[in-house]
């Protein structure tokens, strides 16, 4: 694989629009230099003025923002970090909630919406005292039609291992031409792009061949977190259907990630060859386009011993989690909170991670409040106007105020759709909004 | 700056991406959570006869003044019965809090940043581990059909290689090197090279081509020896191990070693151990009768396995290991899944009583269902 040039810079300004410049120049000049193209370079520096605008807005000039930029080849991320310490986080909401106290400004368009519409990826992640917005640009690559060709049969042994970057860009070409495109990720329409992820290590990869070259299947895999790992494939010519590659390619992969630090691995988007047989059926999940909808089976596995754990969650939960565990010999004692009317803050904060291309939204709890409801109603409509179907809660049971939203999720027609063994700091619970769903 | 902020400034980059190793709960927490009302653990290899009576007397004998006061720093009388017994001086021996303990020894001693150990990629992980929160890097050779592949090892070998591991016999394959193989090996390696030879299943192996490493440390001077009273001396909770090489390697070994860290009555129960004539025969023989059961009862379930020497079997099953570990927990059985040691799809189990063989088979079968 080519070396892709790659590094990071840093810049701590003050929240004061007299350094709005400094900011702007600076992601650019970084952004230019970590091989970004100019369309897109521009696209960032609006998004980053907007966020820095609105953080000059709720922030004291004498506060501080600190501005990450890293390169990695196929894509430039930037981070805004600051301390959370005595702001008003509903800012921090894609979109306003407004309260009868009217002491919250409700604008149409945040900067936050429109910095959003600006990048590939946007995130809020939140720490005990810090916040950290995350978007990410990706470099143009040229799309590529595949075109079916006939290639050789592959015949005797084969050998698994990394693929090289011509190796790649032919697994890229078999998957997308033998398999439907929802088993296919969107990144294999751009050859370039998955040789350069492979090449920072963002994507890990196994091909099968035989002695003479002849690609015979192939496997792809990333870290989704710390500790999960998301695959795609695993992909077989037509040839090879019903031998062993399949395993052999998984039983790579679990080799490759087994002493890491991944606790399980997953496949939301299996290809029809997934040897099932080993791995679990978490359940399914709904992918809606065009109207359209498609049920897709979520399959998993541990990669350590799950010795038991107890979750304590909303008693609206206990009879699907109860169900699940059931179904997967987890171990776990279901403890219950109930609302014994403690106050409550009076704001909940979501923060949003959005991928547009995949027409994806992952929403995930900051904050739990009393307006959770009415919040949640929010993202659903502002989503969904601009045309992001496919929105998911990710509740992590390790938190308390995660849990709490349950009944404000089902209310907005969110059904619990999965529960990803320890994916978080415990088990994580995956939410589907349902379009026309009961409440 | 919250602390957690500040503590990520601290560690080495080698320690932050480090996964801590989880040891498994309490068994009476494990059933609880589990649901089951007793709990067979077939997943350290430990010996289900446990110590020998010779070692329980001792043990029950053990005078509880001693407590309240530290322990012979050096293990000196249990050296000394070591030297005795295998015609050695007591300084070529080192005995350490098991045989975790004296790994980090040796690899402490040679190594420094920079350097890096070889091993085989699918073996007892500890190796691996050390070398790796040590800020080295640990270099894995690919088994070749469940065997060390001394070729393979023999190519990663370069300027800043310092300690190669074979762990012989292998855990978790239980295959080994016979003597002439070894003898090889060592050849090839040179002197330039500690070798550590891990023998924690040696007292299992009845092949009489299994090479005694205490014997040939004689013959290499960059020769190590790993040895165990955690398997066949039924020891395991006391946590004893130790190592023996000539005397200049141990000197050198000793500078690292913590003293003190072996306990009393450790020392008092292992130097009972070796007084005993028929614990490793009575263990032995329950082994070859556990095994010959086993692999009837496996082939009739058309599962594949893998055994060898020590008191172990890998079972190769159709279906996610891990799955398999939490459905047989739900019948108390503890088996140790192979994913953490590369052999995704396989169980490993310790060998033991029959009637526990027995609740194993039955517990396969259901999850096989």
């Amino acid at each position: 694989m080519p070396k892709v040039e790659s590094g990071k810079v840093e810049l701590v300004a003050n929240s004061d629009l007299s350094f709005l410049r400094v900011a702007t120049s600076y992601v650019e000049s970084a952004s230019l230099a970590f091989g970004l193209g100019e369309t897109e370079t521009l696209s960032l520096t609006i998004a980053v003025e907007e966020i820095f605008v609105q953080l000059c807005k709720i922030m004291l000039p004498t506060d501080t923002i600190r501005i990450n930029v890293f390169g990695s080849g196929f894509e430039v991320v930037l981070e805004f970090i600051f301390s959370s310490h005595d702001l008003d986080l509903r800012s921090f909401n894609m979109v306003c909630v407004p309260d009868d106290s009217g002491d919250f400004e409700c604008n149409d368009e945040t900067g936050m919406i429109i910095a959003s519409r600006m990048v590939d990826s946007f995130s809020l992640e939140s720490s005990e005292s810090h916040l950290k917005l995350k978007l990410v640009k990706e470099k143009y690559y040229p799309e590529i039609e595949h075109l079916s060709v006939v290639t050789p049969a592959p015949s005797g042994a084969l050998d698994i291992r990394e693929a090289g970057v011509d190796e790649l860009k032919e697994l890229t070409r078999m998957a997308s031409v033998n398999y439907t495109q929802a088993a296919v990720p969107e990144s294999f329409k751009f050859p370039g792009k998955v040789v350069d992820m492979a090449s920072v290590g963002y994507l890990k990869t196994a091909v099968a061949k035989d002695n003479s070259g002849v690609l015979a299947g192939g496997l792809v895999w990333k870290s989704e977190s710390d500790k999960l790992v998301t695959f795609r494939g695993p992909y077989v010519a037509p040839e090879c259907r019903g031998t062993d590659i399949a395993s052999r390619l998984v039983d790579y992969m679990l080799e490759h990630v087994a002493r890491t630090n991944a606790l399980g691995v997953m496949s939301t988007w299996p290809s029809s060859d997934l040897p099932t047989q080993m791995f679990e059926n978490l359940g399914s999940q709904f992918f809606f386009e065009d109207g359209r909808q498609q049920e897709v089976n979520a399959y998993f596995r541990l990669l350590n011993e799950d010795d038991g754990n107890v979750v304590t969650v909303h008693p609206c939960m206990v009879d699907f989690l109860r169900e699940k565990y059931l179904d997967l010999f987890l171990a776990r004692h279901i403890d219950t909170f109930s609302d014994s009317g403690e106050t409550r803050a009076a704001h909940s904060v979501l923060s949003a991670f959005i991928l547009r291309m995949s027409n994806r939204i992952i929403l995930r709890p900051v904050i739990y409040g009393r307006d959770a409801v009415e919040n949640i109603k929010a993202h659903v409509n502002f989503l969904m106007a601009d045309g992001l179907t496919n929105i998911f809660f990710q509740m992590d049971l390790g938190f308390a105020d995660n849990g709490r939203f349950a009944p404000a999720l089902i209310h907005n027609s969110f059904q619990p759709r999965i529960v990803v063994p320890m994916a978080g700091k415990s088990d994580m619970v995956i939410f589907q909004y349902i379009p026309g769903g009961d409440h | 700056m919250s602390p957690f902020w500040r503590l990520e400034r601290l560690l080495p980059e080698y320690v932050k991406n480090f996964e801590a190793y989880i040891p498994s709960r309490p068994d009476a927490e494990l059933m609880k959570l589990f649901g089951c009302a007793r709990l067979h653990r077939l997943n350290n290899n430990e010996n289900p006869l446990g110590p020998s009576e010779e070692a329980k007397k001792a043990i029950h004998s053990f005078d509880l003044k001693k407590v309240a006061t530290y322990p012979s720093g050096d293990s000196f009388y249990l050296r000394n019965r070591l030297a005795q017994l295998f015609h050695k001086t007591r300084d070529q021996f080192l005995v350490g809090n098991g045989a975790n303990e004296v790994i980090a020894f040796v690899i402490k001693a040679f190594c420094e940043q920079g350097d890096n150990i070889i091993t085989a990629d699918k073996t007892f992980a500890v190796y691996e581990w050390v070398a790796k929160f040590s800020g080295l890097e640990a270099r894995m050779a690919p088994l070749n059909n469940f065997e060390f592949d001394e070729q393979r090892m023999l190519d990663l070998i370069d300027k800043k290689t310092k300690i190669i591991f074979v762990c012989n016999p292998n855990n978790p394959t239980g295959t080994f090197w016979n003597v002439s193989r070894f003898k090889a090996f060592m050849q090839s390696v040179g002197p330039d090279r500690i070798v550590v030879l891990d023998e924690a299943y040696a007292e299992f192996v009845e092949d009489e081509s299994y090479p005694d490493g205490i014997r040939l440390v004689e013959e290499y001077d960059n020769l190590v020896v790993f040895r165990t009273f955690s398997k066949m001396y039924g020891l395991a909770g006391l946590r004893i191990g130790y190592l023996c090489a000539n005397e200049q390697t141990v000197n050198a070994i000793r500078k690292t070693c913590v003293v003190y860290s072996v306990n009393g009555l450790a020392q008092t129960a292992a130097l009972a151990s070796l007084e005993s004539n028929d614990h490793v025969r009575q263990t032995r023989e329950l082994m070859k009768q556990a095994k010959y059961f086993l692999k009837e009862q496996l082939e009739e379930l058309s599962l594949d396995y893998v055994i060898g020497e020590g008191n172990f079997i890998m079972v190769k099953l159709p279906m996610s290991d891990t799955l398999a570990y939490r459905m047989l927990m739900k019948r108390g059985l503890m088996v140790r899944t192979m994913s953490g040691f590369r052999f995704p799809g396989y169980i490993r189990v310790s060998i033991s009583h029959l009637d526990v063989m027995g609740e194993l088979v039955d517990g396969l079968r259901f999850i096989l269902k």
